[in-house]
């Protein structure tokens, strides 16, 4: 079971905000990356939230908000749109420095099969997983969704900025 | 469920030799305290390798602040004490070296050197370029970097051993 998910430690409403000051953003140099990565930057400095993957012989893989979340929100739209037309070939690269593994999923009638690379020494055991495409599809979304309210309630500014509502549009 | 176990074949990084190019001379292991004021001290104002800043440098078509282009290379290991202090205690907790561009507008230029990339590579890089900071808190002066591209740019780029 691959599994992959945000939570709070305290109740959402209850966590406390350092200020924060939301910057200029250019349009020749940004795109919607550079304000998820702002997001999960307050995501991480709250200390209250919790980027969670499971999978593959690992239960509690070594992420965080702060340099593995944004690079997993940034993926998500383009995957979410893929399920939607029953496309269910698509890869989620965990990029990060001491991290550095792709999950590559293949789409099987009503099934998909998953399959972990890694680039570094850790090795996934099992290397390949089967599970039912409404599970993954339930995964996502629900990740994509919490994203979104978690930043809407933390961050409303940035949650509504042009350049992030165009990203996460699906 | 699981349908097969073991480890994949999986192509490790291409290494690819770049010239080196003497910029600062660090040499060995020094205290996390000391190269956070080196760090800050180069984030201010150039290394020799470009003319640092604000995203000037030698190649006026090169900007490192560009997220489209260079994707989360400098805001999470890029030059500057913040990102230093981030990179300690990603470490930290995770057990793994993290590494640190020391020149961020040299380091943009340096990346741009590389050309078109498909796959994720691993390159030497001029001594003073960068560093890696260790689980222990020590930092050591990298050697190279692995690079990994995107469709449209770089997705992250950061030095190792």
């Amino acid at each position: 079971m691959f599994d992959i998910k945000l939570e709070t430690t305290i109740h959402l409403k209850d966590i406390k905000l350092n200020k924060y000051d939301v910057k200029e953003y250019d349009d020749e140099l940004d795109d919607g990356r550079s304000v998820i990565a702002d997001i999960c930057e307050i995501f991480a400095d709250t200390e209250k939230i919790q980027f969670i993957v499971s999978g593959f012989g690992d239960i509690r893989w070594p992420v965080d908000c702060r340099f593995d979340l944004p690079i997993i929100i940034e993926q998500l739209p383009e995957i979410i749109i893929k399920m939607k037309n029953d496309d269910f070939n698509f890869s989620l690269d965990f990029y990060e420095q001491g991290i550095e593994r792709e999950v590559i999923f293949k789409g099987d009638k009503n099934n998909v099969i998953l399959k972990c690379l890694s680039r570094n020494s850790w090795i996934p055991e099992p290397s390949k997983i089967v599970m039912e495409k409404g599970e993954i599809y339930k995964i996502f979304n629900k990740l994509y969704e919490d994203f979104l309210y978690y930043s809407e309630i933390l961050c409303n500014e940035l949650a509504n900025h042009y350049l992030f509502k165009e990203w996460m549009n699906i | 469920m699981a349908v097969g176990s073991g480890t994949l074949a999986y192509a490790p990084p291409i290494v690819v030799s770049v010239p080196a190019v003497n910029v600062s001379g660090v040499a060995g292991a020094i205290s996390a305290e000391q190269m956070m004021q080196l760090s800050m001290m180069q984030s201010g104002g150039g290394s020799g390798y470009s003319s640092g800043g604000g995203g000037g440098g030698n190649n006026p078509t090169t900007n490192w602040k560009s997220v489209k282009k260079y994707g989360h290379t400098f805001s999470r290991h890029g030059s500057g004490q913040k990102v230093t202090k981030s990179l300690l205690d990603r470490a930290r907790s995770t057990g793994n070296n993290q590494g640190q561009w020391l020149d961020n507008q040299g380091a943009a230029e340096f990346l741009d050197s590389l050309g078109d990339i498909k796959e994720p590579i691993t390159v030497s890089i001029p001594e003073g370029l960068g560093q890696v900071i260790t689980p222990t808190g020590e930092i050591i002066p990298a050697t190279k970097a692995i690079v990994v591209p995107s469709a449209t740019g770089i997705k992250t780029a950061y030095p190792i051993l």
